[in-house]
């Protein structure tokens, strides 16, 4: 791409680029700097005055419910990245086949994105509370006796009801960015190794899988780093203790006691870098795959 | 990037300029304040200045559907009568309305100022502004309708009015509402004659049949008072939790509690969830609970909450209210505060009258099934009995049981240090001798 | 395109109704009055008892002024509005120099600007909000605006700037040579040409805006209604789903309804992929 580069556009730039820059400047990097300095012990207003300290994060790294929050919070981010991964290849590679009511399957299966992520929840609560639409369904086919013999999926640290908002939400994102990668890509590879005799699950191992990569690492890089900093989700859906970071920094931010707020700071600067190191890790990789395979 | 720089501290600087500008106190507000708590406003002046301030914002817990609708249909046209209209910010946790306070005042807003006039509360949100000094004043003893309550400290029938939790109110809030703690039972799957009567009995019959009870998890305060109670039973009775915690030394709290700590975890392995005893984190999961079967019983404030429950279809007809436990079931009242920051303190003092007024109270009663917060015995005969026949009906219960098994609450400064208990203890079981607990608790508290 | 065989139909159908199927006890619910533990269907349904109580309920509470949900609707239309209204007048400016010009510092200036989409929302919230108490604007309608101009802004420079990287840059050469002047130009060349991308953005931003939960809930303080406070205040309790709750799960879900009926057949899949990247 050539661009203009006349024009004497010093100033020009300068007018163009202020207002965004300073707007953001304020409110996010002054927001994360504000947090930052409180979780080292910056609070006049809470009468903390223990600049620069590291006690809040000591505490933190010094407390076994850290560690379990920690280890709570990537596992209901990388698992129903991992699964809904799975499903959205399989949805997208069923999409772009020819089939009646094509138009109609293309306009359903986007609902779940553009709604907000509580009306996954509400759905969650309808259907697999303890007394929800499928424990009816066991009880009246006699498979279960009372609600407490279906198994409770709501509200428990294993988090299940937590990761069917995940899915219900994300399957179909990640499958509009996998299925638009597809609809670009040519179908030739599969043609000449159908040709060659491969059958269809070593096409889709060896030919389409690999093709499909930069969009499966894209959607699941948004996925993970939203799983990871999400609130309401887990606050409603999570056992109330232990649950994910997130929701212990609001815990803490909401405690009467005031001087526990930076505390709740520390927390929220971990999932700040946290998730920021993971996509970097994951973005280095993704690099030297890509290395190996010769395409950059 | 030097840019940057500038604008950063550009944008800090404009923001700690504007910070510190605090504006002078409004002294008239301030006058007024003074003159009414020293008696030397006359009725006709509080309401005239109410009509000139003209209108009220009001906090309260907006979760009932029921409550919002009565407050659109009775309280707004009460006091639109004054000329005050009332703005309700419908709160999902009442200590929200106290921080926006204590925020407020720590930006040096004074009387006229904040942006709260009153707030429905009790317990300890009330003792926190109390301890922050944020409380306009002794007001509700100086109404017209301050006689419909008994305000004598030497009456015993005042204790209601003049405690809540244990602190004392000194007229700096109007009595409202009043509640007790009550459990319930589905008499289709627990019968009367089989249900528990007292914590023994509880015991007994979660044993016999493991995963049908649970209660709410402390903190929220429906699961402190189930704790409470428990703790009621087992300490000999409701007087030693009057006290303030001041007045105890760890290993007199210690021994005072832990019976009832005991209590709770022998009795864990056998809730809802077993060996992973779940809790339900407030009054809707634990009302879910008990609707879907889960549990055949569960408790939490409310003396007409099972005929409210059943009129609007949430429980089945087969429910009914359990006179649980024998030893004692917590009754309190809840009030209406103004803060010491209140923009319209009069038409605050106006709209606490209002609500006290008796046509009021009685209309509550009876839409809404919210117990009457002005005291019986001060009404007229003729109130009286349009009172009782506005009561919703009972199930399973009588007004004389529930009565008669009534005690106070527990004193405001405990409630924090028994949860920390209970958190540790019940909840984390961290391994340490009870007495450390309860010695951690109060330092906690004390802090 | 190969035909999808049986196989493939029944899998995808089972799927596509994972997907929508949830909705009908949603709206079977919100007609209920009562429906309990362990009927497939309501026992009472909310016509049968609408004249007999003295609070509206179901549908008559949503409906009725005292739910409030129509004034939430209004704020949750105005601060999506408003925001994406300032976005676009500060995003514009910045996408013509970030989609155009090759500078020093243009990398530092793309990762600036892509930062606060990594950053995850409780992050910035809190911080947010602490600059809010500092002036006093928390609880305003003004201090949600702002707040949600963290997430939307820079989305909407990205979306922008690939557009105005893309323009044909010969027409408004053109245009300078037949001596039309900068504002001309831009009137009547520049953005005509960027308007399809405009008006598509503008739509993910009003979307995107009206799902913000968390910002609104910190900068609102409980002052300021909109839907999506609105429900999740019926839902945190986490307990069964009330027919209000239900009622109001679906009006929460209509505006992304209809987004998708506009745009469905409007924008490609790709760059739908690209706006909802944030749920």
């Amino acid at each position: 791409m050539v661009h203009h580069k006349g024009h004497g556009r010093g100033w020009g730039r300068l007018i163009g680029l202020l207002p965004a820059v300073s707007l953001l400047t304020v409110l996010f990097l002054g927001a994360l700097g504000f947090s930052v300095a409180q979780s080292l012990g910056y609070a006049p207003q809470y009468g903390v005055m223990s600049f620069p300290t590291n006690i809040y994060y000591v505490s933190l790294f010094k407390d076994p419910g850290f560690w379990q929050s920690l280890g709570l919070t990537f596992y209901y981010a990388i698992t129903p990245t991992l699964i809904g991964l799975m499903i959205s290849i399989g949805l997208s590679l069923l999409l772009a086949h020819k089939f009646p009511g094509k138009g109609a399957a293309l306009f359903i299966y986007k609902i779940p994105m553009v709604v907000p992520y509580l009306v996954g929840v509400a759905l969650v609560l309808i259907l697999f509370a303890n007394g929800g639409i499928f424990a009816r369904i066991l009880f009246a086919l006699d498979i279960i006796d009372r609600p407490s013999d279906f198994p409770r999926l709501l509200q428990t640290a294993e988090g299940w009801g937590i990761m069917l908002v995940y899915l219900w939400k994300q399957v179909p994102f990640m499958t509009v960015v996998l299925y638009a990668h597809l609809l670009v890509l040519s179908r030739e590879p599969e043609e000449s190794a159908l040709l060659l005799g491969a059958n269809r699950v070593q096409i889709l191992w060896h030919v389409t899988l690999p093709r499909l990569i930069p969009a499966i690492v894209s959607s699941s890089l948004i996925v993970f780093a939203f799983n990871f900093g999400a609130f309401e989700v887990p606050y409603i859906l999570g056992a109330g203790y232990p649950n994910t970071l997130t929701v212990e920094a609001w815990r803490l931010f909401d405690d009467p006691d005031y001087t526990n707020r930076p505390k709740a700071m520390a927390i929220v600067t971990l999932v700040s870098v946290i998730s920021g190191l993971c996509l970097l890790v994951y973005l280095s990789l993704y690099r030297a795959y890509e290395r190996k395979r010769g395409r950059v | 990037m030097k840019l940057k720089n500038l604008l950063a501290s550009a944008a800090i600087m404009a923001v700690s300029v504007y910070a510190t500008a605090s504006s002078a106190a409004d002294e008239a507000a301030a006058k007024f304040r003074e003159d009414f708590l020293s008696g030397q406003l006359s009725w006709s002046d509080v309401e005239a200045r109410a009509k000139t301030e003209g209108e009220v914002n009001w906090f309260h817990w907006g979760g009932s559907e029921k409550l919002n609708a009565w407050i659109e249909r009775n309280v707004v046209p009460a006091l639109a009568a004054k000329g005050i209209t009332l703005k309700t910010t419908r709160i999902a946790g009442t200590r929200d309305a106290v921080d926006l306070v204590l925020a407020d005042k720590q930006s040096g807003k004074g009387v006229g100022e904040g942006s709260v006039d009153a707030i429905w509360l009790n317990g300890d949100n009330f003792y926190t502004l109390v301890q922050q000094d944020a409380l306009f004043g002794s007001f509700a003893d100086k109404v017209p309708n301050a006689e419909n309550f008994f305000f004598d400290p030497a009456d015993p029938a005042s204790q209601l009015n003049l405690s809540d939790f244990g602190t004392p109110t000194e007229a700096r809030e109007m009595p409202w509402s009043g509640e007790q703690y009550t459990c319930y039972i589905d008499t289709n799957r627990l019968s009367k004659s089989e249900a528990p009567r007292d914590f023994e009995g509880l015991e007994a019959w979660v044993k016999e049949n493991p995963g049908r009870f649970t209660y709410v998890k402390p903190p929220h305060y429906i699961g402190n008072t189930f704790v409470q109670t428990a703790l009621y039973a087992f300490g000999g009775g409701y007087e030693p939790f009057q006290k303030s915690i001041t007045e105890f030394t760890p290993e007199e709290f210690a021994k005072l509690v832990e019976p009832g700590f005991n209590y709770l975890r022998r009795i864990e392995p056998y809730l809802l969830g077993g060996e992973k005893a779940i809790y339900p984190q407030n009054q809707a999961a634990n009302q879910a609970l008990y609707n879907n079967g889960e549990v055949d019983m569960a408790c939490e404030f409310g003396l007409y909450f099972v005929s409210n429950q059943i009129e609007s279809g949430a429980f089945s007809e087969t429910t009914e209210t359990l006179a649980f436990p024998e030893s004692g079931m917590i009754k309190n009242k809840n009030f209406l505060a103004i803060p010491s920051n209140a923009p319209n303190p009069a038409a605050a003092i106006v709209f606490a009258n209002v609500m006290a007024e008796v046509d009021l109270q009685i209309s509550k009663l009876k839409e809404i099934g919210y117990p009457l917060g002005v005291d019986m015995a001060k009404l007229s005969e003729d109130d009286q009995a349009r009172a009782v026949a506005a009561a919703p009906k009972h199930h399973g219960v009588t007004d004389a049981e529930l009565a008669a098994l009534a005690v106070a609450d527990t004193n405001a400064s405990l409630v924090k240090v028994i949860e920390t208990i209970w958190g540790d203890y019940i909840e984390r079981k961290v391994e340490m001798p009870f007495l450390q607990i309860v010695k951690g608790a109060m330092e906690k508290a004390a802090k | 395109m190969r035909r999808l065989s049986l196989t493939g139909k029944l899998l995808l159908s089972f799927i596509l109704l994972m997907i929508v199927g949830p909705f009908i006890p949603l709206g079977i619910s919100s007609v209920a009055f009562r429906w309990g533990w362990p009927d497939l269907l309501p026992s009472i349904w909310w016509w049968e008892k609408r004249d007999q109580v003295y609070t509206p309920l179901a549908w008559d509470y949503i409906l009725d002024p005292v739910s409030r949900i129509i004034p939430a609707m209004g704020n949750t239309l105005l601060i999506a509005g408003a925001v994406t209204l300032i976005s676009l007048a500060l995003a514009i400016p910045a996408a013509r120099v970030l989609g155009r010009q090759a500078f020093k510092g243009k990398s530092v200036m793309e990762l600036f600007f892509a930062s606060p989409l990594i950053v995850p929302e409780i992050a910035t919230g809190i911080g947010i909000y602490l600059i809010f108490t500092q002036t006093g604007l928390q609880g305003t309608l003004i201090a949600i605006i702002l707040s949600h101009l963290v997430p939307v802004l820079p989305y909407l420079i990205r979306v922008l700037t690939g557009i105005y990287s893309e323009m044909d840059e010969s027409l408004l050469d053109q245009a300078t040579l037949l001596g039309a002047g900068p504002l001309q130009r831009f009137i009547h060349v520049e953005f005509p040409l960027i308007l399809p991308g405009v008006m598509a953005a503008a739509l993910f931003a009003i979307l995107i805006s009206t799902n913000i939960f968390l910002l609104t809930f910190y900068m609102g303080q409980g002052q300021v209604e909109t839907l999506a406070t609105i429900l999740f205040s019926k839902l945190s309790g986490g307990g069964s789903l009330d027919p209000v709750s239900a009622g109001l799960t679906l009006i929460v879900a209509l505006p992304g309804i209809l987004f998708l009926m506009f745009t469905h057949r409007l924008i490609r899949e790709e760059v739908f992929a690209g706006g909802t990247s944030r749920g």
